[in-house]
């Protein structure tokens, strides 16, 4: 939970969602929070361009856009020369199936936000991402923040939480997971090396 | 630009300053309680104009469904855009029952993607329970409700389609 007092007037915000609820419900949590005017397309093609012309401070996007997956974005902004390239990404899905999440965390996306965002989590993984002291790491394989984690195994035992799932199933391959689960997917803890 | 890089072989560590950090800490600013008050504040604002949109979109669904110029592709793609849609609006108003049956719907949606034998005339059972439980429907009883969701699981059991849209 973010405890401190976070001024966010004037950081500019790129959303990149087609969907126009979701891209409403989300200017109405920033405006709430500070943030006055974010911009706003609904392509990855837009997107790029857009990140060309203008440094933005903060990026929200959509998982599955029109013409590429979020991670591609990430991806591509990852590779992109200071300041972009080091820009707070926040992916937002309703997939948040482990596959999904992990894709988007080893794209170098800071923060994986599932459906449906609530202010409470939105204003706290915001906090988290301008968080300075999470290192930036680069490698021949990887450039994004630190995705370093203690694995200490699944809560409760081998296999799925019965709360993750909607309902009584057969045995799911990969169910959805909770919000806790992948805040702790992405981030980062110390770790004891030998 | 960065400070104090680390490298360890080929893998470099270091904290990359960002204009989200650095603006974040100016003077002033929201408390978490308040900026949240005030996003909650906001989106009460606009519930009536999102609920009565979302009242349209499900009015929609059936005709996407019935529409014979749409491949099933096309018509499958476009129930899972509108499931993804209806779980953001409905979550976002705490319609917990309506974005579980949305997630069913994405969730048959996309495993009948892979499912060609099947009909996607399954879809009418999770799109009769998402009208059934719209936030302008009359009402459910509870008992009602957990039938409805319990008829939906089932089917998503049957077909064989798992949470993330692959078949068991």
């Amino acid at each position: 939970m973010t405890k401190a007092a976070l001024n966010l007037q004037g950081v500019s915000t790129l959303i990149v969602d087609k969907d126009k609820f979701a891209v409403g419900l989300l200017l109405q949590m920033l405006r709430g929070f500070g943030i006055d005017q974010p911009v706003v397309v609904e392509t990855g093609a837009a997107a790029k361009e857009a990140l060309r012309k203008h440094a933005y401070d903060l990026c929200l996007l959509e998982s599955k856009l029109p013409d590429m997956d979020g991670a591609d974005l990430v991806l591509w902004i990852r590779e992109q020369k200071p300041p972009l390239r080091f820009m707070p990404t926040i992916v937002v899905t309703s997939y948040s199936q482990m596959s999904n999440v992990t894709a988007a965390r080893d794209s170098g996306a800071h923060i994986v936000i599932r459906k449906p965002v609530s202010p409470q989590i939105l204003f706290d993984r915001i906090g988290w991402a301008a968080n300075g002291e999470r290192p930036f790491v680069e490698t021949s394989v990887y450039a994004g923040p630190d995705r370093r984690f203690k694995f200490t195994g699944i809560p409760g035992g081998v296999g799925r939480r019965e709360a993750d799932l909607t309902g009584e199933l057969g045995e799911a391959k990969e169910p959805n997971m909770s919000q806790d689960e992948i805040d702790a997917m992405l981030r980062p803890t110390k770790i004891v090396t030998e | 630009m960065t400070q104090q890089a680390r490298t360890s072989g080929n893998i470099r560590f270091f904290q990359a300053p960002t204009a989200l950090a650095r603006k974040v800490k100016r003077p002033g600013g929201m408390w978490r309680e308040q900026a949240i008050a005030e996003a909650v504040r906001l989106l009460e604002g606009v519930k009536q104009d999102c609920l009565d949109e979302l009242d349209v979109l499900i009015g929609g669904l059936e005709a996407i469904h019935a529409d014979s110029a749409l491949s099933r592709k096309e018509i499958l793609d476009r129930l899972d855009a509108a499931a993804d849609t209806i779980i953001t609006v409905a979550g976002t108003y705490e319609y917990v029952d309506l974005v579980k049956a949305a997630m069913c719907l994405g969730d048959l949606a996309r495993g009948l993607q892979t499912q060609e034998e099947r009909s996607s005339g399954l879809l009418r059972i999770p799109l009769d329970t998402i009208r059934l439980l719209s936030p302008k429907a009359e009402p459910l009883d509870e008992a009602s409700r957990d039938r409805l969701l319990e008829g939906l699981y089932s089917l998503r059991q049957h077909i064989g389609v798992v949470p993330d849209g692959t078949v068991a």
